[in-house]
Order: C-alpha cells, then sequence, then structure tokens
C-alpha cells in the first residue's frame, strides 16, 4: 500500500521523538467541558461541540490537545515528555463549519532549562525538514515584546490590544501611531515599528533589537533568541520573528511558528505556555503541534491511473479465468480489478477483455 | 513569479501604476478585455485582477503572495495576512449615518443596518450598546428612510450620497485607507522581494 504523506510523516516523526525519549500518549476523543470553559482562552475558539453522557455530564469533542496532557501530568512527578497524533474538532472560521483536524505533536511539562528549549527547537525543525527540505521555522521569545510594553506607562487594556493587534500583522504604521499616543518616544517608536517590519539576516535583527533593550526582561529573551537561532544545526533555517504573540495569560517566554515551501500558512505553532501550566500545579512547560491535514492536499500525488489493468469478463463461465490471471498479475505487482463493464470515471493502464474460451 | 491580487476598478489600476513604476510591469493589463490573469514572465510577475472584498481571501490562502484592500475589508474579514503598508490613497471614513435631524432612543435596541456587521458589532460592543444588525448588500442608505433600521454603518468618501438622501454622519468610526496585504508564508519564503518592494512603495508615497 501506497503511504499519504501525512501517514510517511507521522511514521517517520513518531520514530524521531521516540528517539528523543518522548512517550506516545493516546487519549479519549471527548474531556468534560468545564475543562475547556475554565480554560477558554488558551483556546483558537470558543466553538466547541458538546454532548450529554447518558450520566447528564456535560461533554465536549476535544478542540485541543494540550489541555488533555496537562490534565494527565497534573497528578504526575517529574518531567514528563510525550507525542500524541490526533484529531481535534475545531469551527473553521471561514466556512463556519466543524472540521476535524489531524495534528501531530510534541509536549515537554516540567522539564527545565535551555537544553528542552534547544531540543524542542530541533524536533520542530527536523519536523519540518520531514515534510519538505524547503523551510522555515520563525522564533521569536515574547518576553522582549511584553518587557517593552511593561516599560509604557499610559497604555490601558485597549491600546495593548490594539498593539498586540498591529505587532501580530506587521502593521508597523498604526502600531507606530499607537505607542506615541501612549507617550512612548517618537524615534523608540519609529525604531520598535521598524523591528517588527525588518528582514534583514538574524544577526542584523539581533543588533536592532540589541539597541532598543530596556530592561532585563527584554535582554533575558534576547539571549533565547539568540540561543534559538545560533546555537541550531541549519541557521539558514530559522528565522528571527517578533510578530509571533500568542495570547499573554498563557504563553511566555519563548514560541516558534513553521513554514514549508508549498503550504500558505503556519503548519507548525507551539512555544513555552508555564502560565497555563502553573495553573495544573506545574512549573512549565513546552511544545508544539504540527498539522497534518493539510500535507496530503499539498504534497500529495496525484496517481495517472486507478489502477494498473482492468479484467472485463464476459460471461459467468469466464469469472475463473479472469480470476486466475487477476492472481497472477497481483503477484507480479500489479494492481488488478475485475469487472463485467467498465466503472464510469475509472482509469486503468490497459484494459484486458477475459473471455470464456 | 510574484502573483498580486489587484482589486478590480480604478483602485486597482492606481495600484498597478505604482508597481509598474518600480519594476513590476505588465502592459497587457492596461489592455481593453476581460481577461483576469496577466503575466509578464520578464518581470517575474502574474496579476490577479479581483472582486475587491476577496482580494484578502486570494493573499489568506496563498494564491497571492501580496494584494492591496481597503481597511474596510481586513477589518471587516479579519485575514490572517500580514498588513505591510498605509498607502494613502483611496481614503474615505467608516461612519453611523442617520436621517438628518435623528435622535437615537436608548432606552430600546439600535437597528443598524450595513454592509459591514463586523466592524458594526464590534464598535457597538466598544461602546456596551444592544444592537440588532441587519445586513445588506447595497443601497444602504434606503435603510434608515423605509424605518428598516434607525442609523446605517457604511464607508462615507465625500457625504454626497448621504446628502442627496437627506441623511447625515452622526458618528465616525475609523479612517480607511487602501492597504498593501502579503501571505505569510511568502512573506517568509520572498521576504526580500516582499521587503524591497514595501520599501520602494514607501519611498515613491513619501516622494508624492
Amino acid at each position: 500500500m501506497k503511504l499519504t504523506k501525512s501517514e510517511q510523516t507521522y511514521l517517520e516523526l513518531g520514530s524521531l521523538y521516540e528517539s528523543y525519549g518522548y512517550d506516545k500518549f493516546l487519549m479519549r476523543k471527548f474531556e468534560e467541558y468545564s475543562l475547556y470553559l475554565e480554560n477558554k482562552n488558551f483556546l483558537t475558539s470558543e466553538h466547541i461541540l458538546t454532548f450529554n453522557d447518558p450520566g447528564g455530564k456535560l461533554m465536549a469533542l476535544r478542540p485541543d490537545i494540550t489541555l488533555s496532557i496537562l490534565k494527565n501530568a497534573k497528578n504526575k512527578k517529574g518531567a514528563q515528555k510525550v507525542y500524541y497524533r490526533e484529531n481535534v474538532c475545531r469551527l473553521d472560521k471561514r466556512s463556519m463549519q466543524y472540521v476535524e483536524i489531524e495534528q501531530l505533536g510534541i509536549e515537554a511539562v516540567d522539564s527545565v532549562g535551555t537544553a528542552t528549549l534547544l531540543e524542542v527547537c530541533e524536533l520542530a525543525k527536523k519536523s519540518l525538514e520531514a515534510v519538505d527540505p524547503d523551510y522555515i521555522l520563525c522564533v521569536s521569545d515574547m518576553e522582549y515584546v511584553l518587557g517593552f510594553l511593561e516599560t509604557v506607562k499610559g497604555m490601558d487594556e485597549g491600546a495593548t490590544e490594539r498593539v498586540m493587534s498591529f505587532i501580530k500583522s506587521k502593521n508597523a504604521h498604526e502600531l507606530y501611531l499607537e505607542l506615541t499616543a501612549c507617550g512612548v518616544k517618537e524615534e523608540y517608536a519609529a525604531e520598535f515599528s521598524s523591528l517588527i517590519m525588518f528582514s534583514g539576516t538574524n544577526g542584523e535583527i539581533f543588533e536592532k533589537a540589541k539597541a532598543l533593550v530596556l530592561n532585563q526582561r527584554m535582554e533575558k529573551a534576547l539571549m533565547n533568541i539568540k540561543s534559538m537561532t545560533s546555537e541550531s544545526a541549519m541557521p539558514e533555517k530559522v528565522k528571527v520573528d517578533f510578530t509571533l504573540m500568542n495570547d499573554i495569560s498563557y504563553y511566555n517566554g519563548p514560541v516558534f511558528c513553521g513554514y514549508v515551501k508549498k503550504i500558505p500558512r503556519a503548519i507548525l505553532t507551539g512555544g513555552f505556555y508555564n502560565r497555563m501550566a502553573q495553573k495544573f500545579s506545574k512549573t512549565c512547560a513546552v511544545g508544539f503541534a504540527l498539522s497534518l491535514d493539510e500535507l496530503d492536499a499539498y504534497y500529495g500525488e496525484n496517481p495517472e491511473y486507478d489502477v494498473d489493468a482492468l479484467l472485463l469478463y464476459d460471461s459467468e463461465e469466464a469469472v475463473k479465468k479472469a480470476l486466475r490471471l487477476a492472481e497472477s498479475m497481483r503477484s507480479t505487482g500489479m494492481s488488478v480489478r475485475i469487472e463485467k463493464s467498465v466503472p464510469e470515471g475509472i482509469r486503468c493502464r490497459e484494459i484486458i477483455r477475459v473471455d470464456s474460451d | 513569479m510574484l502573483n498580486i491580487a489587484l482589486p478590480k476598478g480604478r483602485l486597482g489600476m492606481k495600484v498597478y501604476d505604482m508597481l509598474a513604476d518600480i519594476g513590476y510591469e505588465c502592459p497587457e493589463i492596461l489592455e481593453d478585455n476581460r481577461k483576469l490573469i496577466f503575466e509578464n514572465k520578464k518581470n517575474n510577475v502574474r496579476y490577479l485582477l479581483v472582486k475587491p472584498s476577496d482580494v484578502t481571501i486570494y493573499v489568506e490562502y496563498g494564491a497571492a503572495d501580496i494584494g492591496v484592500a481597503g481597511k474596510d475589508i481586513i477589518l471587516e474579514t479579519m485575514p490572517d495576512v500580514y498588513e505591510l503598508l498605509d498607502l494613502g490613497f483611496g481614503k474615505c471614513r467608516m461612519c453611523v449615518a442617520a436621517p438628518v435631524g435623528y435622535r437615537e432612543d436608548t432606552d430600546r435596541v439600535l437597528r443598524v443596518a450595513t454592509k459591514f456587521p463586523n466592524i458594526a458589532k464590534n464598535y457597538y460592543m466598544s461602546k456596551n450598546r444592544e444592537i440588532e444588525i441587519i445586513k445588506l448588500y447595497g443601497s444602504i442608505e434606503i435603510a434608515p428612510l423605509t424605518s428598516l433600521s434607525d442609523v446605517i454603518v457604511d464607508i462615507v468618501e465625500t457625504g454626497t450620497t448621504l446628502k442627496e438622501n437627506n441623511l447625515e454622519v452622526i458618528e465616525s468610526i475609523l479612517p480607511i485607507s487602501a492597504r498593501l496585504i502579503a501571505n505569510k508564508a511568502s512573506s517568509n519564503f520572498r521576504a526580500d522581494e516582499i521587503g524591497r518592494i514595501v520599501s520602494m512603495l514607501k519611498n515613491r508615497k513619501n516622494e508624492v
């Protein structure tokens, strides 16, 4: 059987994650709804498919994997490293229909230190490479932007939201206006705004960002970014991108996002979500998810033929002959289909008519 | 080949002129025909002429690497794209308008007719005002005149249409202009080229 791109990727990456000591984690398809209700900001959408179990408990078709892993890890001691291949059920914002999305990912809970950061980055890169050697992993540390924002005194909740939105969309012109309206000096606002747009080398971005450091939080973040880019086996595949910002109620620290050449959107997202982990009595957690769904659509092969040979028998007497012929052809590696007449729309390399004579 | 989605019509042609000036010329686009895709292999560029409200979709889904869309469309559809530059033209305002002399009854739900339900919803949510949205696809000005709605939320350029229909602006929501947007993956894989375009368009804008 020919494996699809998503199946090949899963097999390759499953072995890779296991070679790094990650255990396969299998979970139920549904969870109690309360888990998502209590952590709804962590989810990409508030729309969750629910149902009542026979006991009357409100259950939900899982819209997220990370929460289930944290819930499972809550009462376990020590560091845990797991990988998974699971489906999540989410509302597609364009079609406004629920869709099942297949994800392959890893999570490292309570495994602290630079080693984990670099290991997860390395695995993210290898995961993208398994899909397509032409990939880019964007990295950042949210603390850099958050460290800057804490220095801006005149910023209310609405302004913070707008600033975050302008950063995420690389909207430097409106970011500049918002920052100056909040009292940031024009020169600094202009430099900071141009930093999020800057498309130079990592070294150039790093120098530009270094000049804008205002506190230890920003400095530490920059060190993390430097580690992720410079201590990498393939530094040219890693790009610094300060627009990577996840929900600050849950995420903090390093974040990453990966692209492959043929897919027009990020297929890998992840980062540290220590704030979320702390809600489950853990100190830190990091992980990423790779979307397997789109791989077959963009990397799938469309074979020229559905089947190598189509055997057409003209009478009941010819059936045995057709079956024998098909079997011998299959033994040579061909795919063979037997029919009485040509099925509509079939594409076959050759049609062989088997008669009773 | 760089794929560029342009809005059909006057705005699209203005953007094309700017892009042609900075090296992305494709003279075929100026011919009077019904073609929607124009390619210039020499300049390594392909233009897609699409409905203005579809530009964001073409860019978000990667059929186009970059495109030009109004801020109104961007705010309404919230596409997952980068908004790289305010091109500084196609300027107008998103406004609330009502019949001349209208006085709002704050004791009941406000009926708002609009082509931009998300912008209207977010605006009134920021004011904590309960509204009923009536989504229309055109001739919005008729809605308050026929008691279909109390007010409208729409784009106002000169205000002539409002005036001729005995309406006036009662609140200004935000300024609108044309924006250069880019697909996120393309922005990474073609960072140098897109960065160069942004920089050249910015310089050209500053010169005007």
